[in-house]
């Protein structure tokens, strides 16, 4: 198993990488990014799986499900804990602080269960047929995120800004909540998704 | 004896496609080949058996077991050949080697590098760059080395050069031979793997066509060759795909045990001449005869 | 003309046909003058090659039981039979000592065998009739 994880992580891991400088360099609204990198990295790390190959070892689906839906929760985290980290680092624990965990934290609740729909859709329609519709979605929400940054991000270099203001607590606690609820039931589906159809099984 | 393998009535539905009722039995210290032409279904009924996906109706088990419960264990004993090698084209052959290794209870390394070594297969050579011929190897090689119960090899003569060949054929005998494991490849007739198989399964469109031993239907199924007006009507009835020609005229027999006193006096003449059929033959009357 | 082709047989396929053709001219099944198939015909008709039929046909024209005539086609020479029969008898000879050898081992001599003849000999007249 932590060997079809570690072969999987090759993409999450440059992901990251290349996400993880972009605050660095000022860019506020990372945050926003993540949906475009998370399924950027499931679509990549799956073009490259042989799912032919793990059917033939002696290893359960669902086992293989599992592997894979951690390796994306793991990523979800990663970005989550890295985007607190700067904000923290930057502003110490000061209300500017919360005005942005409180945005990572309701836009974050939305990760899990978008990678959990890549995988099933990998699942589905194969990675080659996921394709397609993956970057077609991206670059729709390439176009959304630069909208959003410019109004909600104004200014690029700058401090000031983050537009929000923090939202209630029971929403930061709730929504999180939610959405791991929400990739849990997805979860659940995994094996029956992969097991009832074969696109998935052609060779990379 | 417990059987290895057994299916019953298997069914599997694509587009333009179904495979339809196919059971079979294979009993441990046998090999068996599936036989048909192109598009019969032998890849579908192989994948069904190897537990890659599972089919719409019918059952599976190996070893007694059940995919359901048991995948594990079913393939922990199981060597596995698709028809393509399906590792990671950016794996070289070692790295695969390593991936594949955890997963196994029997796996033997130094059985695999033995293997390779033989094979003279570049071991650190990426999958993908290495010919089609090496890739079945390496698949096969792959199949052996966790030392399995059964062997499942789709088509695994294609792109072999015929010292390899050879060697297939005795690793299987040799495979078989203990009585305790058994085997089951599928293959076109005519590449030379029919040498080695005991019992043999023609499908064709997705249905059995004929199980049998091999040897009992090499026994019946011969080629009767005769001298023109040598045979009565009645008996060149009893023949199939007759071939007339000004120089004697041949004719498929299916049950010649059943004929051979008949036709012995003509056989004492010298008026008919009796050869063995081949397999091929046989498949092509049950695929394309009337 | 009756002349088939085995696959399982030790001797080559030039070799079948030339036999079988030479034992169709010794027992005058085809008598002398006849017109053989022509070389592609033959092949044809037994799935073998052209080049398989003509070293065949060759083989029998060099040592003279056929005639090829350019243009014309293969005829039966007029050869004399009893060459031919002394020919057929020779290869009695090779069939007849394996026999021979093999009643040895058994204890079967010579007065048995003449028997064993003359009872098939007995039998075939007796289907015949």
């Amino acid at each position: 198993m932590l060997n079809i994880m570690r072969r999987s992580s090759f993409f999450y891991l440059t992901h990251f990488m290349t996400f993880s400088l972009m605050p660095l360099v000022g860019s506020q609204g990372a945050a926003l990014f993540v949906f475009l990198w998370l399924p950027s990295s499931v679509l990549w790390s799956e073009r490259g799986e042989s799912y032919a190959f793990l059917r033939l070892l002696p290893i359960r689906d669902r086992d293989v499900v599992r592997a894979k839906l951690s390796l994306g929760l793991a990523a979800v985290f990663a970005y989550w804990a890295w985007l607190t980290l700067l904000a923290l680092v930057q502003w110490g624990v000061s209300a500017e602080f919360f005005a942005r965990f409180s945005l990572i934290n309701l836009l974050a609740s939305a990760w899990p269960p978008l990678v959990a729909l890549c995988y099933l859709g990998v699942w589905r329609l194969g990675a080659r047929g996921m394709t397609f519709p993956l970057l077609t979605l991206m670059g729709v929400a390439a176009f959304i995120v630069l909208v959003l940054e410019r109004r909600y991000f104004p200014h690029r270099w700058g401090d000031a800004g983050w537009g929000l203001p923090a939202a209630p607590w029971f929403l930061q606690v709730l929504l999180p909540l939610v959405g791991l609820g929400v990739f849990l039931l997805l979860a659940r589906l995994g094996p029956r998704v992969k097991g009832d159809n074969d696109e998935h099984l052609q060779l990379p | 004896m417990e059987p290895v393998l057994e299916a019953w009535e298997l069914c599997k539905r694509y587009e333009g496609f179904s495979l339809s009722k196919v059971s079979l039995t294979l009993l441990p210290g046998t090999i068996l080949g599936v036989f048909g032409p192109n598009g019969a279904g032998k890849t579908t009924l192989i994948k069904l058996l190897s537990g890659l996906f599972p089919p719409d109706s019918g059952e599976v088990r190996l070893f007694q077991l059940a995919y359901d419960d048991h995948e594990r264990e079913i393939k922990d004993r199981l060597g596995y050949c698709p028809q393509e090698p399906p590792f990671y084209p950016d794996y070289t052959l070692v790295e695969t080697a390593r991936f594949a290794a955890p997963f196994y209870s029997r796996w033997d390394g130094a059985l695999l590098y033995e293997l390779l070594d033989r094979f003279r297969i570049p071991a650190h050579k990426k999958f993908r760059l290495i010919s089609p011929g090496q890739k079945t190897l390496f698949s096969l090689a792959l199949a052996l080395c966790h030392h399995p119960d059964l062997l499942l090899l789709d088509e695994p003569a294609a792109g072999l050069d015929d010292a390899n060949r050879r060697f297939l054929l005795d690793t299987l005998r040799a495979f078989a031979g203990d009585g305790e494991k058994a085997v089951l490849i599928s293959s076109h007739v005519s590449d030379g793997l029919d040498e080695v198989v005991e019992q043999v399964l023609f499908i064709g469109a997705g249905k059995t066509l004929l199980a049998a031993e091999k040897e009992e239907l090499l026994a019946r199924w011969k080629w009767v060759h005769f001298r023109d007006n040598a045979l009565d009507k009645a008996l060149t009835a009893k023949l199939t795909a007759i071939r007339r020609h000004p120089f004697g005229s041949a004719g498929l027999c299916q049950d010649f045990p059943a004929l051979r006193e008949k036709l012995s006096g003509a056989m004492a003449a010298g008026d008919v001449r009796i050869e063995n059929a081949r397999l091929s033959d046989v498949l092509i009357q049950l695929t394309q005869g009337g | 003309m009756f002349i088939t082709l085995s696959a399982a047989s030790p001797e080559p396929m030039y070799k079948q046909i030339t036999d079988q053709i030479r034992d169709a001219v010794a027992s005058r099944e085809i008598g002398s003058g006849a017109k053989l198939p022509s070389i592609r015909e033959l092949s044809e008709a037994l799935k073998t090659s052209v080049i398989t039929v003509k070293r065949a046909y060759l083989d029998l024209e060099a040592e003279g039981c056929i005639l090829s005539r350019p243009g014309l086609g293969s005829f039966v020479a007029a050869v004399d039979p009893a060459q031919l029969r002394e020919r057929k008898i020779g290869e009695f000879r090779g069939e007849l000592t394996r026999i021979v050898r093999t009643g040895a081992k058994f204890a079967i001599g010579a007065d048995d065998l003449v028997q064993l003849i003359r009872d098939i000999e007995e039998e075939q007249n007796g289907t015949r009739s």
